[in-house]
């Protein structure tokens, strides 16, 4: 991870050294903590393949500089850029994208069948960012990780093993369906009142599109919640999707990314039972509280 | 005070018949939970509830019966439940921050 960072703040100070500052925040924002899969992906497939490690790093390396550059981008979308700091962001969020292709570029030639990819995972990005708050479905929303793929389809091209990532992009898909479905689950609140469509929320009040009163809206959230129903069918479907991810990714022998996969689902699972619990308690003693007035 | 009514008479909280994987909201017991969570999620309903439990129980689909509706309008210490369900609904956003975050 250091020898990542230490290439990153180089790559930065090559072509932007005043905006060093910028690039700083938005990297701290990113770390290996929170973005396990961009800054591990390549070397959780890569080692299990047997690619050397300088590949591997640099797999990284393209990731994780991609992902600064797209969360800046994120961030410009979203009006998050202070007005004075717009200009800037734009010339690093272009500068470090294209650092990372550079870092590709390094590693696969022109006529790789990873470029057509990666354009197509980017264009699908570029399209999920657009429609944003707008969009009324995960499957889109997970678009806005696509580009990750770019560097476990890299790990496989690599050691001449392309033919695996078919299999491999479809527990990736699930996994990162899961994780949105997820984040979904734990933000519903706050997108309700920034306005932005929630896969939660509209599941939970059975209004696909979304849309409608805040309030109104949250209060018929609190309602699903509370009699549980709407819960158990989402939290099965985040159980379902990120089960198939780690069975599929298990069978390819991608150890360390099974192992990951399983630690995120129990975490899931923990989060997901203390919501029921909640929930449960609540309505049981506001039913109780109605029967039984001391 | 205890409710001595069909409320009471299905089993324990949380007991009983399930739907949709809920946590038993069919019968007597699923109509009184059904008022509780929407006096709980909805402070309007609430305020309806207790100036006339049979309007407000229609208004979302369920018939009190005549001793159940009885029950809620004058045998129900509502200064009490004020307090309790006031903290409750406090709580009500404690859920999804409970376990932290997770990345």
């Amino acid at each position: 991870m250091d020898a990542v960072d230490a290439a990153f703040e180089a790559v930065v100070l090559g072509f932007a050294a005043d905006d060093i500052a910028l690039a700083r925040g938005v990297r701290a924002r990113i770390g290996p903590d929170r973005y396990a899969l961009e800054w591990n992906l390549p070397w959780w497939i890569g080692r299990a393949l047997g690619v050397d490690a300088s590949t591997c790093e640099r797999l990284s390396l393209g990731n994780v500089i991609g992902l600064v550059a797209l969360r800046l981008s994120d961030d410009l979308e979203d009006g998050d850029v202070a007005a004075e700091d717009v200009a800037s962001a734009r010339r690093l969020s272009d500068g470090l994208l294209a650092a990372a292709l550079a870092t590709y570029r390094s590693l696969f030639p022109p006529s790789s069948p990873l470029w057509p990819r990666l354009d197509a995972w980017l264009a699908e990005w570029h399209e999920a960012t657009r429609i944003g708050a707008s969009s009324h479905r995960a499957t889109q929303l997970t678009a806005r990780a696509a580009p990750v793929k770019a560097s476990a389809y890299g790990a496989c091209l690599i050691h001449g093993r392309g033919e695996l990532f078919v299999t491999l992009e479809s527990a990736l898909d699930n996994a990162l369906q899961a994780m949105v479905l997820f984040d979904h689950l734990v933000d519903w609140q706050h997108d309700i009142q920034a306005g932005r469509w929630n896969a939660f929320a509209a599941h939970a009040l059975g209004k696909p599109r979304g849309g409608g009163d805040a309030a109104v809206r949250t209060t018929g959230v609190y309602r699903a919640l509370l009699t549980g129903n709407a819960l158990e069918a989402y939290i099965n479907e985040i159980d379902s999707n990120m089960r198939r991810a780690i069975e599929v990714v298990g069978d390819l022998g991608l150890t360390s990314l099974e192992e990951h996969l399983s630690q995120l689902d129990e975490r899931m699972k923990e989060h997901s039972q203390a919501l029921r619990t909640h929930y449960r308690d609540l309505a049981e003693r506001a039913t109780v509280l109605l029967v039984r007035t001391p | 005070m205890d409710r001595d009514s069909e409320f009471l008479e299905e089993g324990s909280m949380g007991g009983g018949s399930q739907d949709n994987g809920g946590y038993g909201t069919t019968g007597a017991r699923g109509a009184l939970m059904r008022l509780a969570v929407e006096a709980l999620a909805d402070a309007d309903f609430y305020e309806r509830l207790k100036e006339d439990p049979q309007r407000a129980a229609e208004s979302i689909g369920i018939q009190l019966s005549d001793p159940d509706a009885a029950y809620l309008g004058s045998e129900v210490h509502w200064s009490v439940v004020d307090a309790h369900i006031a903290e409750m609904r406090d709580a009500l956003h404690l859920g999804v921050m409970r376990a932290g975050p997770l990345w």
